[in-house]
């Protein structure tokens, strides 16, 4: 009986300990991303976006932290908005009329940006995703998976093993 | 010595081993115990007197059901601009959102208490708003078909309406009729058969709202199992002259589950005893309730799984193509759309998730049959499942939090400034926390999710080692299915 009591408790002792391990590492790894910089040279990258009912073209964007981002946007149709999550940045698109919008992308992580200007029923979710790399929001909620996942099965087939 | 009084053993006995199958000693995450519970009405005995007050219930429903009235009628004449527009606003940022991650996981269905849908035809049915009236009702009182009394019917009318739901969402008159549809179902369900038929087995919310209400951090139960045993005359079951049979069709006395419970409280009413308490509790508790599981509540876990990764990837997803198809740009677009939602949902999920549960009973050389195993260990996918429409809800609410006030003073988008809020900016709040927060609700999912695996493969098979076997490819899964949404909502 106590046997059974304490394999109990090496279980759940092993998934608190893979659990705590996992939620650690990704706030270590969260808040190291959010303070260092890539220590790459900073790139200027230049990409043409265009808006349209109900989506941004192209809808993912991806660089590096540090990189000078320059934005030439245009609306294809009618009256959008281009707001980008995480750096409160937002600017009105008028369909035709080029915008250009710069800004050095140093928040990594994948940001959503979305139109801020009401264009029809679709417009809440006409989003697009700014990826900076490195993108710590991500890989630490892999790293905590897998962690989590490796952990509960190494403690199941360590206790497969005893038994 | 009233029934409240009498020892605590006796209720942790009754409420988790007696009944439910919960092995004694489970700790939720490996923590807190799973029978450890806190009696607000206990201590507190003024919530005790609200609840067992008939007005209650009244007052609360008259003001969903006034708020609902003008929302439908805004759906109805107001702006067609979705973001303008009350009914929308109230229905998709503001009620979605605190449901999701407010009521159910602290409050259980305290919605359905809450909810206006219902009770025009209760009313009716009743014919009376606030005490009970005695003699006949307005219903044939019929009892709902037997091979029905799942959650099958439920599934069936959610997955109808979410091929819609990109319509849904983003129409104010696609949206009224839909609920002015489900008020006059109600109505005329009521009319026909006993009670709360309509929420029981119909309402499309009602089935995710019961399954993920096992995870909510509050009950309804008996108090003292004794008290219960030995009266006699069930007065929760059959009604008294002042108060109503449980509205749900449920037995208190019994109930081990917050599944079928609308915590409309009429069992406080009911019960000449005062032995119904309201409690807090881990969350989770009832996932491992080894009573009653079932498919169709395993299909209803697939199906609440699979929707929250497809409105992820058209919703808050980059592909235009996959917007156009969900917004019946085309029909032929709209078609691969809406079979890719249903196939994804009734078949993929099950059928992979069948693979992972049919490698680790052959793993474990478990001789339980394959369906109880598949079926019990789908209630695991219930913590993942939730946290990750939490974690898409962060991203409903905190972008659009701004469109709450605005409607509130100009409802119908005419130009109102009622309370002098509808110049609010549109102006999202939180962003950056946001995938913070998401990841967290990801990983506690994760956790939660592996920890209710593992207690369930035992209370299953019975053995540590076959269960720790038996666990492996499903906790694969999970963490599949938590990288998947790490990927869509923050990768």
């Amino acid at each position: 009986m106590e046997m059974r009591q304490n394999k109990r408790r090496y279980g759940t002792a092993l998934l608190a300990v893979g659990a705590l391990l996992a939620l650690g590492v990704y706030a270590a790894l969260a808040l190291t991303g959010v303070a260092s910089a890539s220590g790459r040279e900073p790139n200027v990258v230049e990409v043409n976006v265009a808006a349209r009912q109900w989506a941004w073209e192209p809808g993912v964007i991806e660089v590096n932290q540090g990189d000078l981002v320059r934005l030439n946007l245009m609306s294809l149709d009618v009256v959008h908005g281009f707001y980008l999550d995480g750096y409160g940045i937002d600017e009105a698109l008028v369909a035709g009329q080029p915008v250009t919008i710069e800004f050095v992308a140093d928040k990594p992580g994948r940001w959503m940006f979305r139109c801020s200007e009401v264009c029809g029923p679709f417009h809440p979710y006409m989003i697009g995703w700014l990826r900076v790399s490195p993108n710590w929001y991500a890989r630490s909620s892999l790293i905590g998976v897998a962690l989590l996942a490796a952990g509960t099965i190494g403690g199941f087939l360590l206790k497969v093993v005893k038994s | 010595m009233s029934a409240v009084q009498k020892p605590r053993q006796d209720r942790a006995e009754r409420a988790v081993r007696g009944m439910t199958g919960i092995p004694e000693g489970s700790k939720f995450l490996g923590f807190i115990p799973v029978d450890w519970r806190y009696d607000l009405t206990e201590r507190f005995p003024g919530l005790r007197r609200v609840l067992r007050s008939r007005w209650t219930s009244f007052l609360l429903q008259l003001i969903t059901a006034s708020v609902f009235a003008v929302a439908l009628v805004a759906g109805f004449i107001g702006t067609p601009v979705g973001n303008a527009n009350l009914l929308v606003v109230l229905v998709w940022i503001f009620w979605w959102s605190a449901l999701m991650l407010i009521m159910v996981p602290f409050f259980s269905r305290i919605w359905c208490a809450l909810c206006p849908l219902p009770s025009a035809g209760e009313w009716l049915q009743r014919r009376a708003f606030v005490k009970k009236r005695q003699g006949k009702g307005l219903t044939l009182g019929k009892r709902w078909p037997a091979a029905l009394r799942n959650m099958w019917p439920v599934n069936l009318i959610f997955l109808g309406m979410a091929l819609f739901s990109g319509i849904l969402t983003t129409r104010t008159t696609v949206t009224a009729w839909l609920l002015l549809g489900m008020v006059l179902g109600a109505i005329v369900i009521s009319l026909i058969f006993e009670r709360r038929t309509f929420c029981r087995y119909l309402c499309p919310v009602g089935g995710f709202l019961g399954l993920y209400s096992n995870m909510a951090t509050m009950e309804i139960r008996h108090n003292v199992y004794s008290v219960c045993r030995d009266h006699k005359h069930k007065e929760c079951v059959v009604g008294t002259n002042e108060a109503y049979a449980c509205p749900w069709m449920e037995a208190p006395t019994t109930m081990a589950r917050n599944t079928y419970c609308g915590f409309c409280f009429e069992c406080f009413r009911t019960c000449s005893k005062d032995n119904m308490s309201v409690r807090l509790r881990p969350p989770g508790t009832d996932l491992l309730v080894n009573k009653n599981r079932g498919l169709d509540e395993a299909w209803k876990a697939f199906i609440m799984l699979g929707a929250a990764a497809i409105y992820a990837a058209v919703m808050m997803g980059p592909w235009g193509t996959l917007k156009d198809w969900a917004n019946m740009t085309s029909v032929g677009g709209y078609l691969v759309y809406a079979s890719s939602l249903a196939l994804t949902v009734m078949v993929v999920v099950p059928a992979v998730w069948g693979a992972f549960v049919w490698l680790g009973r052959k793993l474990s050389g478990a001789d339980v049959p394959f369906v109880r195993l598949f079926t019990n260990l789908s209630y695991s996918l219930v913590p993942i499942g939730m946290l990750a429409w939490i974690a898409f809800s962060f991203a409903i609410i905190l972008p659009n939090w701004a469109y709450i006030p605005r409607v509130i003073s100009d409802p119908f988008g005419w130009g109102w400034d009622l309370f002098g809020t509808a110049g609010v900016e549109w102006n999202p709040v939180g962003m950056r926390v946001m995938p913070i927060l998401q990841v967290a609700a990801l990983l506690f999912g994760l956790a939660f999710s592996i920890d209710v695996a593992w207690k369930i493969a035992r209370q299953t098979l019975g053995d540590d080692r076959k269960a720790s076997l038996a666990t492996i490819p499903p906790v694969i899964f999970l963490a599949g299915v938590t990288g998947l949404f790490t990927w869509l909502l923050v990768g």
